[in-house]
């Protein structure tokens, strides 16, 4: 077990205590800000050399979002740490109950390549807060990042407490045979699956950020060029590759035939009439992903964009209209900069579409109509929801972000990264006075004694529910 | 006889009808279980007799008050708890509508215990049901007259098609584990546990856990040793010890062993009198196999009181032992029976130590007049809840949440948490379609400014 002595270790430094004192959690927290603004130049070239990242867009997601949790977590640690008192009951009057935040212990943290750092250093702001020590296994793929993750945070970060394992599917692989107190992912459903089979043998607790197809509905009553706008950027941020992107778009052939122009328009504004010069527009991340996502061209018709070049792994932003959903495109999460539009008759039959499918980690519903809105977010589900907008929802912290079955399950962002992390550990603390009252409850057991001890437990209704 | 595939595909279609979600269909749901346990009371203290032996007055007080008064709460509450969640904003977000809104995740499968085996399937069972999920219940096979009670009395009561309950053993329980769940709610063992969890995986169906483990009791020098031992005796030798957050074991100073054992001692007479066997209140072990697995860790061990055992009637007495080896087979597993091992430790530090060398127990005790020694062990342990100054308690307070940690489990439920366990709490953002001239700044081509 290769892995053994690294985890050992950091059991070791757990066990002593060290990641205990808020003082420290501060100060590590401290660092891993230092390390967003002093290495914020190396964050967007290597982010630039993984996949073409835009400058703009590293900074908002790579360093301005990041930092934003780092201060709603340092502006709250204090009061997120303190002991929880709970209203108490009859019989518990004269005792202390609370609730306190526990860490588990060294904790893993794997993250993907597509928002390299983001994906990594939130969950772990939330470990470190709750008192953890950590591991942390950045992807292989987005390659340049995980070089400069390795080499530089053990500049900022006590290696005592924290480490970077890097490597690929053989080191994730023996790293999950060892024994973690929590496993943090952020990937596919498929690896999702074998993440939480290897955490069962030890019954370790799991979040698990996945993906699917995120559904994006727009009605006939909306405003087509801000809807245009707002659903181009949030499908070709990062060139396409966010897990929360609208995947596709359900609207009425008329409503299609409205929206392309307006889309056109949009792609241009942001991109200009060549998207491949634009510096604003990013790449794909691998040949592999380049093959995958360029075969799912065949769909229905390329009505905007289309071009591709292979050397570049460049996609130009591609619109496909009439896609069936047989068609490629709607097999798999595409993961890529394009946006197949399905056609349906109505709202009824979008909102069937999406219900006979996997669960989205997103669902979006465009309309001027407050009332379709309302429905399509009532009769679906999905991880978190967005109106008349795409991704917005994330960047909000009080919001928690997380999937729903496949996915994903668990919560975080804000307070929910420091919960995830945290066993919320329920605590009585009794007097050891008063040692009459407890008489009911013991043998030997008389009518009289039930009677006291229904009357002192019991719940009782305290009025019929307004509801009935 | 249906197939698990069938019974679920059912309850599915049902939940996929909606009529679980509204409100007043659920408040209707758990009024008819209020009504269950009401009507049918005397049904269920027979089945608990007739399977563990259990006491009317155990029965009630530990099975059907705990269940009477959940319902109560839930039914109280459920308005408020399903309201959707006003979040704070940012300044993005100022003119938006923000919210967490709860929904019920779909079709969850409550697996029960045999040691509380109304308790631990009708908690679960309001819980998701409070919640807006269909239900499929599969109670222990092992308290076999709870469980084919509950078999009968759930679908006089309920909406057949949504909570059915399914019967049966391992290889029932390893076939329904081979369906898709929104949610499973576990109570057992730890090696089943990890079972449940692996099935679980291949669907990504989020678990909670409620497994066992040895919950350590430590005894402070100083500290009302009476009334210690008398809470400490209550806790460990109710429902015949098969309780998973009974005190395990005692952790004590060397000098206050015997008096601890005195102490006990005369407190079982307190409760059961001279002839335990013959006291309507105290229960038996639940199968031979239980019995045999309890009995063999009497060998080789210091008895200080009790070890007469009775196979015919799975009678074991509550027995004390002395001067317990750690290494020896009575500290390795979960009792979950009436024996109790003193292992004595020189300081509450070796006592924290002790405790953190073996896995995260479901329970932690400590008794002690010194408040900072008691925060002390506290802090320096883990588990899944505390009671210091008493034991079990802490279940019996409806705001705190109970679960395990590390072996002893995941998640956790009971009251509120119940209904946030069994429900998704989905991310709500509401914009206007106007106003775009705000979303300008962060759209391509970027600049310096606009960052």
């Amino acid at each position: 077990n290769p892995y053994a002595g690294l985890v050992s270790h950091l059991r070791a430094s757990w066990l002593s205590g060290k990641t205990r004192p808020m003082e420290y959690r501060v100060a590590q927290l401290e660092a891993l800000g230092r390390f967003l603004d002093e290495k914020k130049q190396e964050i967007l070239e290597a982010t630039e050399l993984d996949m073409g990242k835009p400058s703009f867009e590293a900074f908002f997601s790579e360093i301005l979002l990041c930092k934003n949790e780092l201060n709603v977590t340092l502006n709250n640690l204090c009061h997120w740490m303190k002991d929880e008192h709970v209203d108490k009951n009859l019989v518990m009057q004269l005792d202390s109950a609370f609730i306190r935040k526990d860490p588990y212990g060294v904790v893993l943290i794997i993250a993907p390549w597509n928002y390299p750092i983001h994906l990594f250093l939130v969950p772990l702001i939330g470990a470190i807060a709750a008192g953890n020590c950590a591991i942390i296994k950045p992807s292989e793929i987005s390659k340049n990042t995980e070089r400069l993750v390795a080499e530089t945070l053990s500049c900022y970060l006590d290696t005592d407490c924290f480490a970077v394992v890097t490597g690929g599917v053989p080191e994730t692989t023996r790293l999950l045979e060892n024994k973690f107190d929590y496993i943090f992912f952020t990937g596919s459903p498929s690896v999702g699956r074998i993440v939480m089979t290897a955490a069962a043998k030890h019954l370790t607790p799991v979040t698990l950020e996945l993906g699917g197809k995120n559904p994006c509905y727009v009605s006939d009553t909306c405003d087509v060029t801000n809807v245009a706008q707002r659903v181009v950027w949030g499908r070709f941020f990062n060139a396409g590759q966010t897990c929360i992107a609208p995947d596709y778009l359900l609207c009425t052939v008329e409503m299609q035939d409205k929206l392309m122009p307006a889309l056109r328009a949009a792609i241009t504004e942001f991109f200009g009439p060549n998207p491949r010069e634009s510096p604003d527009f990013g790449r794909i991340v691998s040949d592999k992903h380049f093959r995958r996502i360029r075969a799912l061209l065949g769909s229905g018709r390329v009505a905007i964009g289309g071009q591709t070049d292979e050397a570049e792994r460049y996609i130009a932003p591609t619109v496909l209209a009439d896609v069936l959903p047989s068609d490629p495109a709607m097999q798999e999460e595409i993961f890529g900069p394009i946006l197949p539009i399905v056609v349906i008759a109505n709202m009824d039959e979008a909102i069937d579409f999406i219900n006979a499918r996997p669960r989205p980690l997103a669902i979006y519903a465009f309309s001027c109509d407050s009332k379709v809105v309302n429905q399509v977010l009532e009769r679906t589900s999905s991880g978190g929801f967005c109106g008349n907008d795409t991704l917005m929802h994330v960047t909000l912290t009080s919001l928690p972000f997380g999937g729903i079955g496949n996915s994903g399950l668990g919560k975080y962002h804000g307070k929910f990264t420091f919960d995830t992390f945290s066993h919320h550990r329920g605590c009585l603390h009794r007097n050891m006075g008063l040692e009459t009252l407890n008489a009911p409850r013991y043998p030997p057991y008389t009518q009289q004694k039930l009677g006291l001890l229904t009357t002192t437990f019991e719940v009782k209704r305290r009025g019929t529910c307004t509801l009935l | 006889m249906q197939s698990m595939q069938q019974v679920v595909a059912r309850a599915r279609a049902a939940f996929n009808s909606g009529r679980s979600r509204p409100l007043e269909f659920r408040i209707q749901q758990l009024k008819a279980l209020e009504r269950m346990v009401q009507e049918k009371e005397k049904e269920i203290l027979a089945a608990l007799k007739a399977d563990l032996n259990k006491c009317g007055h155990n029965a009630y007080s530990h099975e059907i008050l705990g269940v009477l008064g959940e319902l109560a709460l839930t039914m109280e509450k459920l308005p408020s708890w399903a309201a959707p969640q006003p979040v704070k904003k940012n300044l993005l977000t100022m003119r938006d509508e923000a919210y967490i809104g709860y929904e019920p995740l779909g079709v969850v499968l409550v697996i029960g215990a045999w040691n509380y085996p109304f308790l631990l399937v009708m908690e679960p069972l309001i819980g998701a049901i409070v919640a807006g999920n269909a239900v499929v219940v599969k109670p222990s096979e092992v308290s076999e007259n709870t469980a084919r009670l509950v078999a009968e009395l759930l679908p006089q009561y309920l909406d057949k098609d949504l909570y059915p309950v399914v019967t049966g053993g391992v290889p029932e329980t390893t076939e329904l584990l081979t369906q898709r769940f929104d949610h499973i709610l576990y109570t057992g063992n730890t090696a089943v546990g990890k079972i449940v969890m692996a099935a679980a995986a291949k669907h990504l169906t989020p678990v909670t856990l409620e497994l066992g483990g040895k919950s350590p009791c430590y005894i402070d020098k100083d500290c009302d040793l009476a009334v210690a031992c008398r809470r400490i005796t209550w806790g460990k030798y109710m429902n015949c010890g098969q309780t998973c957050i009974a005190p395990d074991y005692i952790l004590c100073d060397p000098s206050i062993q015997s008096k601890v054992v005195e102490n006990i001692k005369a407190t079982l007479k307190e409760f059961y009198g001279e002839d335990v066997k013959s006291s309507p209140d105290y229960e038996r072990i639940i199968n031979k196999r239980h019995f045999q697995r309890v009995k063999s860790l009497l060998e080789g061990q210091k008895i200080a009181h009790g070890g007469e055992t009775d196979e015919a009637s799975c009678f074991i007495a509550p027995t004390i032992l002395t001067d317990v080896s750690p290494e020896s087979k009575v500290m390795e597993e979960e009792i979950f029976g009436p024996v109790l091992p003193i292992v004595t430790v020189k300081s509450v530090e070796e006592a924290i130590e002790f405790i953190n060398l073996r896995e995260k127990p479901l329970a932690l005790y400590v008794f002690s007049n010194n408040k900072q020694l008691i925060k002390r062990v506290i802090s320096e342990t883990s588990s899944g809840g505390v009671t210091g100054n008493d034991v079990i308690m802490h279940f019996f307070l409806s705001t705190l949440p109970f679960g395990g940690v590390g072996h002893s489990g995941m998640g956790a439920y009971l009251g509120r948490y119940s209904f946030e366990t069994f429900s998704h709490r989905r991310a709500c953002l509401i914009k206007d379609l106007k106003m775009e001239s705000t979303n300008k700044m962060r759209y391509p081509p970027g600049s310096q400014k606009k960052v």
